[in-house]
């Protein structure tokens, strides 16, 4: 096998795989004190244009093996997609369970919603498209999690500033 | 001999003791661990794997909901965004379903396997349904034609998926009725083990507050008996100076007795005048009575222990304690009276430690009634086949008799600043080492003690005795 063919064919690989690799069809949906350039509901394609950050998580819902998250920082989302007098970020779950987190501790807090795990789409069975995860935390106990699981919001739907 | 054994007795039984406790922490150690530590961090553990159980059961249905409430509003707009908003929620209620299952799978509890089980078969199902929506919205994605038969298949497979969740949950809910009743037996072990511990903490604790005081009694007495014990030597020394000085002197007195009786020989000789003679006997009974003193003090001052057990006379005895206690009578102003018994008695023993009991005896009775109008003291005996009893009485009208079972107690004294509580333990000692004993004859109307001595064997008697 020449090197050439070797080389159409792992490019057609890899193309392959890329196509294959659907975009969700989840919408999300920007509420409350939003810039006014922001559209009202997008896919997560949409959150691709901005620059994200890329963090190693030990995920406790997966058996506390360490991913590589793709997302955007509480402090980044507050900076990009909120007017500065947004104190609050409300999100709100598919199956409408609620957190909240402020804009004052944001950088203490670690708090990262991510849409990719380890370079692909976050799928429902992983609690994608859209989750929120702290970094920095290190294998969570078992029974810290109950506490600690209050804030790593699933299948996010709704983001509203208040 | 019976000390060592005493001893070695006490050693076995504290370390058997100790043994016992140690037995018993290790095993409520054990117990507690076993059955209460580790299987509350079980018990914790279910609990929370059993919370996750119904969170996924009751979001599956909700998603479920969700799902067919959108699918009607699609059958109604025919918007195919309603379409699209029902499958991913549909979509979510699996997704929710098995992350939770996961999650509760990694508390590792023995009913989240046997749930595994269930949870799979609804898994895939759910999965089947999924796929089968899926394909729907695919087809009509390529066609723009919306295959309503299989739209309603899979509106019909939800039905009866969410059929299947109500049923397990309701099931499951059941079945935990009887894990919340083992988490309450649990907690009541738990708590028996905690109120077993905590017992068994005071009492330890009672125990070591207990020792610790014994420890402090014990040292408080350790440091008075080495003040009586600082004092004793004290007097022992005096004692032995005494018996120094009572020595130095009794040369001399020798040489003066002597020369007494060669001036008198010599006056005698030359004229014979009453009034000198009269002179030189009342110094030569001065003289004696200096030397009886010092005999006396001699006496009472040696160390008994290392003499040799003899026969001595009883009559005998008392008559040397007769010469040392007359001086005495005259000094405090009291009678003294030593009353014989009609027949002579032999005892084997020390004689020397038998005055000094006695005189112990006579010095406690001349501070017990140096305050009384009437003073006297009276020794007199009686005896048996076997025994003979000395009885020494005063004129007190006896010890109180809260005070009588205490009076041979070592360092107890009556007497309220000179006492050691020394005298009447040793004279007991002495008396026992004889084979006989110290009494104290509460029957008597005076104060009475009672010295009760073995005779001698009757074939001893030819021996020359004291």
């Amino acid at each position: 096998m020449s090197i050439t063919r070797l080389l159409i064919l792992s490019f057609l690989f890899f193309a392959f795989n890329t196509s294959a690799e659907s975009l969700p069809r989840q919408k999300f949906y920007f509420k409350g004190k939003v810039k006014s350039d922001m559209p009202k509901s997008f896919k997560i394609s949409f959150l691709e244009k901005y620059p994200m950050s890329v963090i190693k998580v030990n995920d406790p819902y997966q058996g506390d093996k360490e991913f590589s998250f793709t997302g955007i920082s509480l402090c980044q989302l507050f900076d990009l997609f909120s007017l500065d007098k947004a104190s609050s970020l409300e999100v709100t779950a598919i199956n409408d369970y609620v957190a909240t987190f402020t804009r004052k501790e944001c950088d203490k807090s670690d708090i990262y919603f991510v849409y990719k795990q380890d370079g692909k789409y976050i799928t429902t069975e992983l609690m994608g498209p859209l989750r929120i995860v702290r970094a920095n935390l290190g294998v969570v106990d078992k029974l810290k999690l109950a506490k600690e699981g209050v804030y790593w919001v699933w299948m996010v739907q709704t983001l509203e500033f208040k | 001999m019976i000390e060592t054994t005493f001893s070695k007795r006490r050693y076995i039984t504290s370390i058997a003791a100790f043994f016992s406790v140690f037995v018993i922490v290790i095993s409520i150690i054990y117990i507690s661990y076993y059955h209460g530590f580790k299987e509350l961090r079980t018990s914790q553990l279910k609990v929370y794997s059993f919370r996750l159980y119904s969170r996924a059961y009751l979001q599956a249905i909700a998603a479920n909901y969700d799902t067919l409430k959108l699918l009607t509003d699609y059958r109604v707009t025919k918007n195919f965004e309603n379409a699209e908003d029902s499958f991913v929620r549909l979509k979510s209620g699996l997704g929710i379903f098995q992350a939770l299952f996961k999650e509760s799978w990694k508390a590792g509890v023995r009913e989240s396997r046997i749930e595994s089980a269930r949870a799979e078969e609804i898994i895939a199902n759910y999965t089947k349904v999924v796929a089968e929506f899926d394909e729907c919205l695919n087809g009509y994605e390529s066609t723009g034609q919306m295959d309503f038969e299989k739209l309603e298949s899979v509106e019909r497979q939800i039905k009866d998926l969410t059929r299947i969740l109500s049923f397990s949950e309701a099931n499951y809910w059941k079945n935990r009725a009887q894990d919340f009743d083992d988490l309450l037996s649990r907690h009541r072990l738990i708590r028996t083990i905690f109120f077993t511990l905590s017992t068994l903490l005071v009492v330890l604790i009672s125990i070591l507050g207990l020792f610790g005081y014994k420890r402090i009694q014990l040292e408080e007495k350790i440091e008075s008996n080495r003040m009586k014990f600082i004092a004793q030597s004290r007097m022992a020394s005096l004692g032995e100076f005494s018996a120094s000085v009572a020595h130095e002197i009794n040369n001399p007195l020798t040489v003066i007795l002597w020369r007494i009786k060669m001036l008198r020989k010599s006056l005698l000789e030359i004229e014979q005048d009453q009034e000198l003679a009269k002179i030189i006997e009342s110094i030569e009974v001065q003289a004696r009575r200096i030397d009886q003193i010092i005999k006396g003090i001699r006496t009472l001052s040696k160390n008994t222990d290392d003499l040799d057990s003899e026969y001595f006379d009883l009559k005998q005895t008392l008559n040397q304690l007769h010469d040392i206690i007359v001086n005495k009578s005259l000094t405090n102003d009291f009678e003294f009276q030593i009353n014989h018994g009609p027949e002579d008695v032999i005892i084997f023993g020390k004689p020397v430690q038998l005055i000094q009991v006695v005189t112990n005896l006579i010095n406690n009775s001349i501070d017990a009634i140096a305050n009384r109008e009437e003073r006297w003291i009276k020794i007199s005996w009686e005896q048996d086949k076997k025994n003979v009893k000395i009885l020494v009485t005063d004129s007190g009208e006896g010890i109180p008799k809260e005070q009588q079972d205490r009076l041979f107690e070592l360092f107890y004294s009556t007497k309220q600043k000179h006492g050691t509580g020394i005298g009447l333990t040793i004279s007991s000692q002495i008396l026992n080492s004889h084979g006989g004993k110290l009494i104290y004859n509460h029957h008597s109307p005076n104060t009475q003690f009672m010295i009760v001595l073995p005779k001698a064997e009757m074939n001893h008697k030819k021996v020359n005795y004291v």
